[in-house]
């Protein structure tokens, strides 16, 4: 076997093997954010990753996770990861009611109407006109009780604001402005 | 050259004549630039650079003598960071002193970047004085670009090329294999060349930065022979960490 042949069989054993999940170990927490209500908690844990090279240039992995207020254990339903370890932002997660919260985090948007047990997720490229712009990032969302809300979306060249009349389970760009962030 | 002239030597074969005529006129070349004047700095555009004649996307990282214009938006990140790097260039009085300056102002403070456990061990927390505005677009992924160009110099600087990038491209994904790592990445190779959209501008930032990186120090003009090949090639002067401001500026930013 040749030297390359053997190269390649060892890198792909390795991959193969090595093939897992990211864990989360409590000691790489750094920043948490945490709401609750009588009926259910949602919370964001933001831990450190961990690198194999270089580890001072590690990012962040972001943990989203709810539960009922009664049950014992959280149940994860998004993980965002970035490049830098920044800490949460605390508008990140807003409970409306009883049964209806949401939380977002740089393009993605998650909100549940039956108080944490499923969530509806959804993403900036989803809109058409935004899908191609990587720099567009949700800065702020606002839903009422009735379902109705709006979305600000800030982007390199114009914002966007979106509107919504189901809890945010869909979107819909309502206003484009020409001012720059 | 005749033989009517003292220096010739009728002993050595025609081509070598020739190449001793080629490097007395570089030779020449040279002392006539290094006599001329240097250039004054102006303090509201930044001294003249030195721009980088690296192969695109492989970032030679070497560079030439080429002028280059001030830069056109001093505002946007890129051009903000290239502007302390010159200050930190100027200050340092060596490459040593200057990676550890850039690691303290961009990465962190209390990094000895002579230390490799110091990297491993240390996590800081990341703040927003940075972002990716006036980067070129395919640098761009939202993140602070500045402190990731920095940790690639580090590792260029450290490593050499070939390791420091794939050390570098190890912590990426791609689109092969789930995961990062040294072995989930097949030791950098595979994020080197399938990264994954959101791994994109990192490994390409990379393809630049741990070049330079690895070219911080100067080096001044030299001859080399060609060796059984014949002749001579002339390598420039390498202006090393006092000209990457400027490599910053034509390579990095918009």
């Amino acid at each position: 076997m040749s030297s390359l042949s053997r190269t390649t069989l060892i890198v792909l054993t390795l991959v193969t093997l090595g093939g897992c999940r990211t864990s989360f170990k409590s000691e790489d927490i750094f920043s948490t954010e945490q709401r609750d209500n009588a009926s259910f908690s949602v919370k964001i844990t933001a831990y450190r990753e961990r690198r194999s090279f270089g580890q001072v240039l590690g990012g962040a992995y972001y943990v989203f996770e709810a539960k009922k207020r009664d049950e014992p254990n959280w149940k994860r339903f998004l993980v965002i990861p970035y490049d830098d370890p920044e800490p949460i932002d605390k508008k990140s997660i807003t409970l409306v009611d009883e049964k209806t919260g949401y939380t977002f985090m740089h393009r993605k948007f998650a909100v549940t109407t039956d108080a944490g047990k499923s969530w509806s997720l959804w993403d900036v490229s989803k809109i058409d006109a935004l899908k191609d712009d990587r720099s567009c990032w949700i800065d702020k969302v606002s839903i009422n009780e009735n379902g109705n809300g709006t979305m600000e979306v800030k982007c390199n060249k114009s914002p966007s604001i979106l509107s919504t009349k189901d809890f945010g389970v869909t979107w819909t760009e309502t206003t484009r402005t020409t001012a720059r962030r | 050259m005749s033989p009517d002239n003292p220096d010739f030597d009728p002993g050595l074969p025609q081509r070598y004549e020739d190449d001793i005529a080629r490097i007395k006129e570089l030779v020449a070349e040279d002392e006539e630039n290094a006599s001329e004047p240097a250039p004054q700095p102006d303090s509201s555009t930044h001294e003249e650079g030195h721009s980088l004649d690296a192969d695109g996307a492989s970032g030679s990282g070497t560079i030439s003598g080429t002028v280059t214009d001030a830069p056109q938006n001093p505002v946007d990140d890129c051009h903000r960071f290239a502007n302390i790097v010159e200050e930190i260039g100027n200050n340092a009085a060596n490459p040593d002193e200057f990676i550890q300056r850039m690691v303290d102002r961009f990465i962190g403070p209390n990094l000895n970047v002579q230390s490799g456990n110091d990297f491993e061990r240390a996590a800081n927390i990341g703040n927003r004085e940075f972002g990716d505005s006036g980067f070129k677009s395919q640098f761009q992924d939202q993140s602070n670009q500045v402190r990731h160009f920095t940790g690639g110099l580090w590792a260029g600087y450290r490593y050499g090329p070939g390791v420091g990038q794939l050390g570098m491209n190890s912590n990426e994904d791609n689109t092969l294999t789930p995961g990062r790592g040294v072995v989930n990445s097949g030791g950098g190779i595979l994020p080197t060349f399938w990264p994954t959209e959101d791994s994109k501008a990192d490994v390409a930032l990379n393809a630049v930065s741990i070049p330079l990186g690895a070219n911080l120090t100067p080096r001044a003009a030299e001859m080399v022979d060609r060796g059984d090949r014949g002749g001579w090639r002339k390598i420039p002067a390498n202006p090393g960490y006092k000209g990457l401001a400027t490599a910053i500026r034509t390579q990095v930013c918009q």
